[in-house]
């Protein structure tokens, strides 16, 4: 597979590019993800259906919508409904270049709405559609979205026209322009063959049901997909049967056509400029490969035209190194990595987001499991990326990590001796990090958890877990005496005591878990100077809540750019 | 009324206990409903019910109970 950017120079979009192994392909298809925290969910989903369908002797490409993803812009910035649809279109483009007889389109959740609304009038361009689980209408999208919200966070819609989701907010004028998508708009024949997948137990909607009646539409129940977008990303799971079924039907379509060889190397571009500066310079993204087991990232910095790129950023400016947070891919919780290598970039950084083994688009180590929150490779992952970025001086670069990314930060962060640390929300208890799923032998050990083992094996020990968060911190001095093999505030103590700068921000929860009973050693460590420690009340763990969140991005971008972001002296 | 929600908690509410087991007035979010799990519940009510609970019920205290559901439901479909 290979990654690359497409669309226009000034606003590429970005995309992977999966083919069969001997370079030909009988048939292109294109994968139009969902939206939100469902694309989250799905985005392993749809790259394990391409490595399907690249098995079955299909080209197939996966790409981000314009302001979602690694493609430029943000998610809201104007005009999104249209961004989207024009995303699609120039995707299409891409795949019909491919110059393949027969092109299929996949869209799972949302995306089979926009695919609908794009393909939905007019003679059949496609020829082979599924429509994966499709919301009946933008409408009923957002609807279940912030239901979810409203539910999850127990409060009410804001009541302005915008809509919040997990993640993301939908500006007025963008709820106002995805309201209308429907499946039932639209009276042509959607394409030459159309396959609807449904949830079983499902009625759906009327109207889309009599939409989809078309004399070549097959509809299917589906099973696993409550396991694949109704469950926190950690937990979803790929609905194999369901992706079986989409394989096998797009590669019937195939069958007959020639197998035409595609040079990959000739689709795409391998740098994109997502922005300028003031003063001239571009800011530019590139994938990279990291490390021996060639982990993905994609690099940000600050380019003027005509000057050599050097090892760190401009003006030896540390490189930013933003590692996953739980499965979330490298573009970080609410697209969050994305926009701050950006940003930081223009600042003079070099920023480089990437997947730690097992998540995203990075391979695994031999034996490791997929998706995992916690592996025992992960701190050897992150040591071995600082090396391979920067082979003269590692040290010159600053981790930031969200929950197991600030863990997995912390280790490395000594043992290269790195310029500084930002975790936010760190779990820096409870957890048995030293295992990997249920797969022997998963490499070197990991840093333990904070519990003594006998802690977890007690009666009650759920209970106890549950209830220590409520507990005063003269409490919390006694158990982290008894049962704590290192608490929180000492496993941030020996990184601050190697040398490194050390920002926290966390939650109210997650501040009491680091502050319980430690009060002195985190007063020792403000002194310091090299430690920091915010406590925003209510942020929400996985920084999807957002007006929380945008104050963690102010603290954050104001340490990095103020801590880091005057040049060190020459020499 | 209460044997249709009941129904529908058991199909869609992902709860680790027999729904049985839950009172009238318990807590489903405490007795394990996830927020997913609730929407579920909130679209199959819909198809039940043929009616759309309006944006303002949209919230956590709207599912938090089976009496709750019920009077949610009698308010809407006016049975």
């Amino acid at each position: 597979m290979r990654p690359l950017w497409f669309g226009p120079q000034d606003r590429p979009l970005f995309g992977w590019l999966h083919l069969p192994e001997s370079g030909e392909a009988s048939g292109a298809v294109l994968l139009c993800p969902t939206i939100g925290i469902e694309a989250v969910n799905a985005r392993y989903a749809y790259m394990y259906l391409a490595g399907r369908l690249a098995d079955a002797g299909l080209a197939c490409f996966r790409f981000d919508y314009d302001g979602t993803g690694d493609s430029a812009g943000q998610q809201n910035d104007p005009d999104r409904v249209q961004a989207w649809l024009n995303s699609i279109q120039l995707a299409m483009e891409l795949v019909g270049g491919l110059g393949t007889d027969r092109i299929g389109v996949v869209g799972l959740r949302m995306g089979a709405t926009l695919v609908a609304e794009s393909f939905g009038s007019g003679p059949a361009v496609v020829d082979d559609l599924v429509l994966w689980d499709p919301c009946a209408s933008g409408r009923s999208f957002l609807r279940e979205q912030s239901a979810l919200w409203a539910f999850a966070l127990g409060r009410e819609a804001a009541g302005d026209g915008s809509v919040e989701t997990p993640g993301l907010v939908y500006e007025k004028d963008t709820v106002a322009d995805m309201s209308p998508l429907a499946i039932a708009n639209g009276n042509g024949p959607l394409a030459a063959r159309v396959l609807v997948l449904t949830r079983t137990g499902r009625n759906g909607d009327r109207r889309a049901n009599e939409r989809l009646a078309l004399p070549h539409a097959e509809r299917t129940s589906i099973v696993g997909q409550e396991e694949l977008v109704d469950v926190l990303p950690d937990a979803a799971k790929i609905p194999e049967t369901t992706v079986t079924t989409i394989v096998e039907w797009l590669a019937s379509g195939a069958e007959s056509g020639h197998a035409v060889a595609i040079d990959a190397d000739a689709v795409g571009r391998s740098t994109a400029v997502v922005g300028q500066t003031a003063d001239g310079a571009i800011i530019e993204e590139r994938a990279v490969s990291l490390g021996p087991l060639g982990l993905f990232g994609i690099a940000t910095s600050r380019v003027r035209p005509g000057v050599t790129a050097r090892e760190s950023g401009a003006d030896d400016l540390p490189t930013i190194f933003f590692l996953n947070a739980g499965v979330i891919d490298h573009v970080g919780p609410a697209g969050l990595w994305v926009r701050l290598g950006r940003r930081w970039a223009e600042a003079g950084f070099r920023a480089i987001r990437f997947d730690l083994s097992g998540n995203g688009d990075s391979p695994v180590h031999p034996g490791q499991s997929r998706r995992v929150i916690f592996s025992s490779h992960h701190e050897q992952d992150v040591v071995a990326v600082l090396r391979a970025v920067s082979p003269r001086n590692p040290s010159n670069a600053v981790l930031v990590g969200l929950c197991s990314g600030g863990i997995n930060a912390l280790a490395p962060a000594i043992e290269i001796k790195v310029r500084g640390v930002c975790v936010l929300n760190p779990i820096l208890t409870f957890k048995d990090l030293n295992h990997d799923g249920d797969e022997p032998d998963q490499g070197p050990a990991q840093t333990k958890g904070g519990m003594k083992g006998w802690v977890g094996k007690m009666p009650g020990y759920t209970l106890i877990n549950r209830i220590s968060k409520r507990l005063p911190s003269s409490a919390w001095w006694i158990i982290n005496r008894i049962a704590v093999e290192i608490t929180p505030a000492r496993k941030l103590a020996r990184v601050v005591d190697a040398g490194v700068d050390v920002l926290v921000i966390a939650g109210t929860d997650e501040g009491r878990w680091i502050r319980g009973g430690e009060t002195r050693t985190l007063r020792r460590l403000e002194q310091t100077g090299r430690f920091r420690m915010e406590v925003i009340p209510g942020l929400e763990h996985t920084l999807f809540e957002h007006s929380t969140r945008e104050v963690a991005v102010r603290i954050l971008s104001d340490h990095v750019v103020g801590r880091f972001g005057t040049p060190t002296a020459p020499g | 009324m209460d044997e249709k929600i009941r129904s529908i908690l058991a199909e869609h509410g992902r709860f680790p206990v027999d729904v049985a087991t839950i009172g009238d007035d318990e807590d489903l979010f405490a007795a394990g409903m996830t927020s997913h799990a609730s929407v579920n519940v909130m679209l199959a009510l819909e198809e039940e019910f043929d009616m759309e609970f309006p944006e303002s019920m949209l919230n956590k205290s709207t599912f938090e109970s089976v009496t709750a559901i019920r009077t949610a439901l009698a308010g809407l479909t006016g049975s």
